[in-house]
């Protein structure tokens, strides 16, 4: 249950996420018979066990250390290991928020993929929420069932290999938000529309990264009833922080002055004896903390359409 | 039910500014007549006080006694009230009866007649867009093309039409309407819809809505967190049910909703506010139910310090009191019983992440909360100014004991996705403020060989000592080669590099600060 609750000290059988690099974590579970090796050394599972979350180990001989993470929806993501393409963190931040999810709420996702968004959903939903997710290929469909049973969030969701296009989802009045990430998003709106409980408010977010599916998705959500049809582009800016020196135009006389003091000092050397120059002493300007942009960045995810699902009247 | 003049004088005010020249001079005098206005704000005393009862299902129904936004045609958001029997006034759009929307579903939008008579508005689609030939080479701006006066307009409501028939008859009286593009066509309804229209819409409280409200009437207020930012902040802190959370909110309770929301009523959230008394006034416009109400508990900052003394509660005879002084007595014992838990529960520690979106400065308060966090623990600081959040940044990276801090900028951008006319919109938030996250991490250097000194103490004296400042920083750029996590790469010297394949010694330099430490 370690993705729905947080435990303090790291037991046998846990799963543990090993922070090596930023770049580099892997997902361990934890076997105390087993030893984890990478570049930066060996490490004991035995070691692992009883430590408190969070705590960095060191490998054994020494060459290298990394820290023992808690499992999380987004430390998953970096690390599960049959990824597709994953949603980032400014849109599921989004996308969880605009589709009013919480504790409780009733969720229909298509399709299920790497299982990586599922398990955002499900932590927010838990625990008395309910997920019905829907994946077309049978091998990701299997994997992602897999990894819910294993992560304890199985009883939340519900994982069903279809092909949504042709069958529909075959759920009705029973879900508060839907969200389609599909490629003709505009082919299962009229069943999600049926997935929603009819008798009150519901949204839809369609995931879309081109321009033209987010025209037909409208298109559709406005025929099939839907209102409120709103489109946002939602990234995230990284900024990286340094601390540099600020030197002021004196600073680039002095430098200047010292190279010619140098090469004045050259040529004396060459026709006489050393002449020995008092070094001035350099002063460190202060420093001063910046940042910026990193020079390349993500630029587009998707087009995130949502629409607000009209409950029924009584007379319909 | 009290009548916030000033509240209701600003919306005639602002509802008067918006009509132009030529129509409804007399709607001042018809809104206000009796109309009991209800008002915006009011303090919050006792939060059991604001509790809607029922259970998560209903506030998709619109209930008696909660807060409702009211979508006007003109595009504007009112908050009320509702309470049963009442008759609430949208000023010139018209009145409605409360009776009339309580007990039925959000998202509807109903449209006012004969005076106070509401009937519900048949889903509209937008429709498509035809090109023509029409093009704007004759507009010019011409005021007398319109054929109907005010005066007119006038008569037109005093002969009985509201709403879209008005809207029709200006339309059919505009000499040169067909001659516009279709665009501009619909551009000039909408225009006429916001003025005749007399259709409003009930709008469900959430933190989306919610913050919309707030965030298009004050956002200083709410610190200018715009909604991408907020909901930023509840996923990078892995807020959801069970969790024990810390939260230092300046943001009128903004985040504090947000946080409340997600734990559904399950697990604690400790939130820190400003002042002697909380100012968290966003939280009762969520319609919370008691359930979630349960799971906050609220200190000011005199009452986080384990040093600051608190008053000792005078407790009294309870049988010398009168009925009205016990009532009283009670409630001050109640609320000194609280504060007095919860100062325990914090000092406890154990807590599951630390948000912050303060006035104060962040590395004080990391100082207050870390002891207070467990390990493996989000901490996710808002702030709308980068360079404060820079020097936290700073801050982190030497003291070690967060994982990975980084700082983002939030970029949202919204679209009008109609038929043929799809782009981003033309006017949008200028920027949603900044994030600085890190994961808490448990530094024990000595866990190889025993040593007993603490994190803590490890952690203040590589603040406070030179010496150590020295071997901690040689120490961040070793980790910078093995790990890459503290410094960004471009900043790492050459003759760093260089190091890269030489061994790290971690123990020795531990064992090196266990002895410095010794020594302090």
């Amino acid at each position: 249950m370690s993705f729905l609750q947080y435990k303090t000290h790291i037991e046998e059988g846990d799963l543990v996420i090993a922070y090596i690099t930023r770049e580099n974590m892997m997902p361990l579970i934890v076997n105390p018979t087993m030893t984890y090796n990478n570049k930066f050394g060996t490490f004991k599972h035995s070691d692992m066990v009883g430590k408190e979350y969070g705590s960095k180990i060191s490998s054994h001989n020494g060459r290298g250390f990394m820290y023992l993470l808690h499992p999380t929806p987004e430390l998953w993501t970096h690390v599960v290991p049959h990824r597709t393409q994953i949603l980032y963190i400014a849109d599921i931040s989004f996308i969880t928020t605009y589709l009013d999810l919480k504790p409780g709420s009733i969720v229909l996702e298509s399709g299920t993929g790497s299982g990586s968004f599922s398990h955002s959903l499900t932590r927010t939903i838990a625990p008395n929420g309910h997920l019905y997710t829907f994946e077309y290929h049978e091998e990701r469909a299997k994997a992602a069932k897999q990894d819910f049973e294993r992560h304890g969030l199985a009883d939340l969701i519900t994982i069903e290999c279809r092909d949504v296009y042709k069958s529909g989802f075959e759920i009705t009045d029973t879900v508060h938000a839907v969200f389609l990430d599909l490629p003709a998003p505009w082919d299962a709106i009229a069943s999600a529309k049926r997935a929603f409980k009819q008798r009150r408010i519901g949204k839809i977010c369609c995931f879309s990264p081109c321009i033209e599916q987010v025209q037909r998705t409208c298109a559709s959500l406005n025929e099939n009833g839907f209102v409120e049809i709103k489109m946002f582009e939602c990234l995230i800016r990284n900024q990286e922080v340094h601390t540099i020196p600020i030197y002021t135009v004196k600073d680039a006389v002095s430098k200047i002055k010292a190279q010619q003091e140098k090469k004045r000092k050259r040529r004396e050397q060459d026709g006489e004896k050393d002449h020995t120059t008092k070094s001035q002493h350099k002063q460190e300007p202060p420093n001063l903390s910046v940042s910026k942009t990193p020079t390349e960045a993500r630029g587009h995810t998707s087009y995130l359409t949502f629409a607000t699902f009209l409950p029924i009247l009584d007379d319909e | 039910m009290e009548i916030d003049q000033d509240q209701s004088l600003s919306e005639i005010v602002s509802v008067t500014t918006e009509i132009t020249k030529d129509i409804d001079k007399n709607i001042k005098g018809k809104e206000v007549k009796g109309v009991e206005e209800v008002e915006e704000i009011e303090e919050i005393e006792e939060i059991e006080g604001e509790v809607v009862e029922g259970e998560e299902e209903d506030t998709c129904y619109i209930h008696d006694n909660q807060y409702v936004l009211i979508l006007l045609p003109s595009g504007n958001i009112k908050v009320v009230k509702l309470q049963k029997d009442k008759k609430i006034s949208l000023g010139k759009f018209g009145v409605f009866h409360t009776n009339d929307i309580i007990g039925k579903p959000f998202g509807h939008s109903y449209e006012i007649h004969d005076r106070d008579k509401i009937k519900i508005i048949r889903n509209v689609a937008f429709r498509e867009v035809d090109e023509t030939d029409a093009n704007n080479k004759e507009t010019i701006d011409d005021p007398s093309k319109q054929k109907l006066s005010y005066e007119d307009i006038e008569q037109l409501k005093k002969d009985g039409l509201e709403g879209q028939d008005i809207i029709k008859k200006v339309v059919e009286s505009h000499s040169t309407f067909n001659k516009k593009t279709e665009y501009s066509k619909a551009k000039y309804i909408k225009r006429k819809e916001a003025k005749f229209s007399r259709v409003f819409t009930p709008v469900r409280p959430t933190l989306y809505s919610v913050w919309e409200y707030f965030h298009t009437k004050n956002p200083s207020k709410i610190r200018e967190m715009r909604i991408d930012s907020l909901s930023q902040m509840l996923t990078l802190a892995n807020v959801r049910a069970y969790s024990k959370m810390l939260v230092i909110d300046d943001t009128q309770g903004l985040l504090i909703s947000g946080v409340l929301e997600r734990l559904g009523g399950y697990g604690v959230v400790i939130g820190i506010h400003d002042g002697e008394n909380h100012n968290f006034d966003i939280m009762r416009y969520m319609n919370f139910s008691k359930k979630i109400y349960n799971s906050l508990r609220i200190l000011s900052w005199q009452q986080v310090f384990k040093e600051e003394s608190q008053a000792p509660f005078n407790y009294q005879n309870e049988s010398k009191l009168s009925e009205k002084e016990l009532k009283f007595y009670h409630r001050k014992k109640a609320n000194y019983e609280r504060i007095d838990s919860t100062r325990e529960l914090l000092f406890k520690g154990g807590f599951d992440g630390l948000l912050i979106a303060s006035q104060y400065q962040p590395e004080s308060i990391l100082e207050t909360f870390i002891p207070y966090l467990r390990g493996s623990r989000p901490i996710v600081i808002y702030h709308i100014n980068k360079e404060v959040l820079m020097n936290t940044c700073v801050h982190m990276r030497i003291s070690r004991i967060y994982l990975n801090p980084t700082i983002t900028e939030s970029w949202l951008r919204g679209y009008q996705v109609l038929p043929g006319r799809t782009h981003p919109s033309m006017s949008t938030s200028g920027g949603g403020g900044y994030l600085l996250k890190a994961t808490y991490i448990i530094i024990d250097d000595n866990n190889n060989n025993n040593s007993s000194s603490s994190l803590s103490s490890t952690n203040i004296n590589i603040i406070d000592n030179e010496k150590n400042m020295e071997i901690d920083n040689n120490n961040i750029i070793k980790d910078d080669n093995v790990n890459n996590n503290v410094v960004d790469d471009n900043n790492v010297d050459d003759n760093v590099d260089d190091n890269i394949d030489d061994k790290v010694d971690l123990e020795k330099i531990s064992s090196k600060r266990a002895k410095l430490n010794k020594e302090d």
